[in-house]
């Protein structure tokens, strides 16, 4: 199933205009593990080294998937923006986004796997990093502390622990991710495109969950209009719906 | 009395009948706390007169129970949240809620709950509330008055019960009232009690203070901290004056300093 081709496209194109700037950082994935934060991750302003996407300032953070193996290249870490160790004393924008490459997924299968797949960042427990997130909103506020700055906490380690976390999964063979902390521009830019694939989110949401099937008083109809699977997801449930009364 | 493990929070509630000077004496133990070797102390506002926020110098402009209201108005409006994004959106807004500065943090639990029951929903909240204490070493919550009320989304994390009288009977029967059903509903490691606003040591002697009730010390009416009041100030930059020496030797006999007094 391919629901987010135009956002991988949009990505694609966000990055190509970065790439004319020499804005766009590869960075390799930390290979030692991080610790883990056991329950105490609560870091306040005065143990805080970097803030990145307070409320007050932007924010956007979500996920993407496909079946197609070109759209995402495994264990990928890319910046835009500058990383964490050189950010000391600061609240960088802060943009997020995921991008994942898997097989198997179908009408059936692809909205618990959604959750399942949303449902891990909320697991992650690493010492020094504080990370509070609302699905709703696509928003990411994270804290890093100046004891993890200084032990050497960056974009690597934190790119690469979301990169191990999600590759536990077994239906998921690769995944990429991209930072971006370099402006509110540039993660307004990004959010936009996070809004979109939140409109297919939520178009999938109600469908699953409210088993609405009434189009013309829907207010995703024209995401459903767009996105060829979706609308096949669609039928999927309206005749498992109609098979069990 | 053992001195606390460093790894534990503390967590104090300070109760007892209303207008016995509750919000100033957990304002004095957050700045007495707070001054404590740089020890991370959450003050938490559990009166929906939201007093200690303005002791303390906070704005309290957001509170728990704003965030539960919009919560159950979404549940209401049906929004489709699963058990997963619920926690995740409670805990984000919790902490936004929360005001910081240096080493202490402020959380208003605003008004007592309303309508409805809303079990799931009150006992996310009562278990992000326990999450965020544990990352703290001090937590101080200025309890509403009587125990009936007390607010049942905190109460629950309490390790060591402070109850404050005046020198009135009635104060003195409802904090034994309090220590008696606190026994039962909150599971506390110690308990004591303050006298506060006593005129002298004769004044002390003469108050019928019931034996099961392990008195941690008493306060004389100071001026100091009357200015304070009356003009609005906040109580962490007050003076070192008789009443901060005297909660200071409370916190020492109840156990939970980290630093002699």
């Amino acid at each position: 199933m391919e629901l987010f081709e135009t956002q991988f496209g949009a990505i694609r194109h966000f990055l190509s205009r970065e790439k004319n700037t020499e804005a766009v950082k590869t960075l390799r994935k930390a290979v030692r593990p991080w610790p883990a934060g056991l329950g105490r991750n609560l870091i306040l302003s005065q143990d805080t080294a970097v803030e990145l996407g307070n409320p007050k300032g932007a924010s956007g953070s979500f996920l993407l998937w496909s079946e197609r193996t070109t759209d995402v290249q495994d264990g990928r870490i890319r910046l835009v923006g500058p990383d964490l160790p050189e950010s000391a004393g600061r609240s960088l924008p802060f943009g997020k986004v995921v991008m994942i490459a898997g097989c198997g997924f179908t009408a059936d299968n692809t909205y618990p796997r959604y959750r399942e797949m949303e449902g891990l960042r909320y697991a992650m427990d690493l010492k020094g990093y504080m990370m509070r997130a609302v699905s709703q909103y696509q928003r990411e506020w994270s804290r890093v502390s100046r004891d993890a700055l200084d032990a050497g906490f960056s974009f690597s380690v934190l790119g690469g622990a979301i990169i191990d976390q999600y590759r536990r999964l077994e239906y998921i063979t690769a995944v990429e991710i991209l930072f971006v902390t370099d402006s509110c521009e540039k993660v307004s830019a990004l959010q936009a495109i996070g809004d979109q694939a939140g409109r297919i989110i939520g178009a999938m949401n109600k469908m699953s969950v409210e088993m609405s099937f009434d189009c013309d008083s829907c207010e995703y109809v024209d995401v459903c209009g767009d996105v060829a699977d979706l609308r096949s997801m669609r039928k999927t449930i309206r005749k498992t719906a109609e098979v069990h009364g | 009395m053992d001195k606390p493990n460093t790894n534990d929070p503390v967590v104090i509630a300070v109760c007892g009948k209303g207008g016995v000077g509750k919000t100033s004496i957990s304002a004095v133990m957050t700045k007495v706390l707070s001054g404590s070797g740089g020890a991370k102390v959450l003050a938490i506002d559990a009166d929906p007169a939201v007093g200690l926020a303005g002791a303390l110098g906070f704005s309290a402009k957001r509170t728990v129970d704003h965030i539960r209201s919009e919560l159950i108005e979404r549940i209401k409006n049906n929004a489709g949240e699963d058990r997963r994004e619920m926690i995740a959106r409670m805990d984000y807004e919790l902490l936004e809620a929360m005001e910081e500065r240096r080493n202490l943090a402020f959380l208003a639990i605003g008004r007592p709950e309303r309508e409805g029951c809303y079990c799931q929903v009150n006992h996310f909240l009562k278990e992000i509330i326990a999450s965020v204490v544990g990352s703290f070493d001090y937590v101080i919550i200025d309890g509403e008055a009587g125990i009936e009320q007390v607010n049942r989304r905190v109460m629950e994390t309490v390790t060591h019960l402070v109850l404050v009288s005046d020198a009135s009977a009635k104060g003195i029967r409802v904090v034994e009232t309090i220590r008696e059903v606190a026994r039962e509903a909150v599971g506390y490691e110690q308990c004591g009690l303050i006298l506060n606003r006593i005129r002298d040591r004769a004044e002390k002697e003469r108050l019928n203070v019931p034996d099961s009730q392990m008195l941690l010390g008493w306060i004389p009416e100071d001026d100091t901290v009357r200015g304070y009041d009356i003009t609005g100030r906040n109580f962490l930059e007050i003076p070192d004056c008789a009443m901060v020496r005297e909660v200071r030797a409370c916190l020492d006999r109840l156990g939970v300093l980290r630093e002699p007094a």
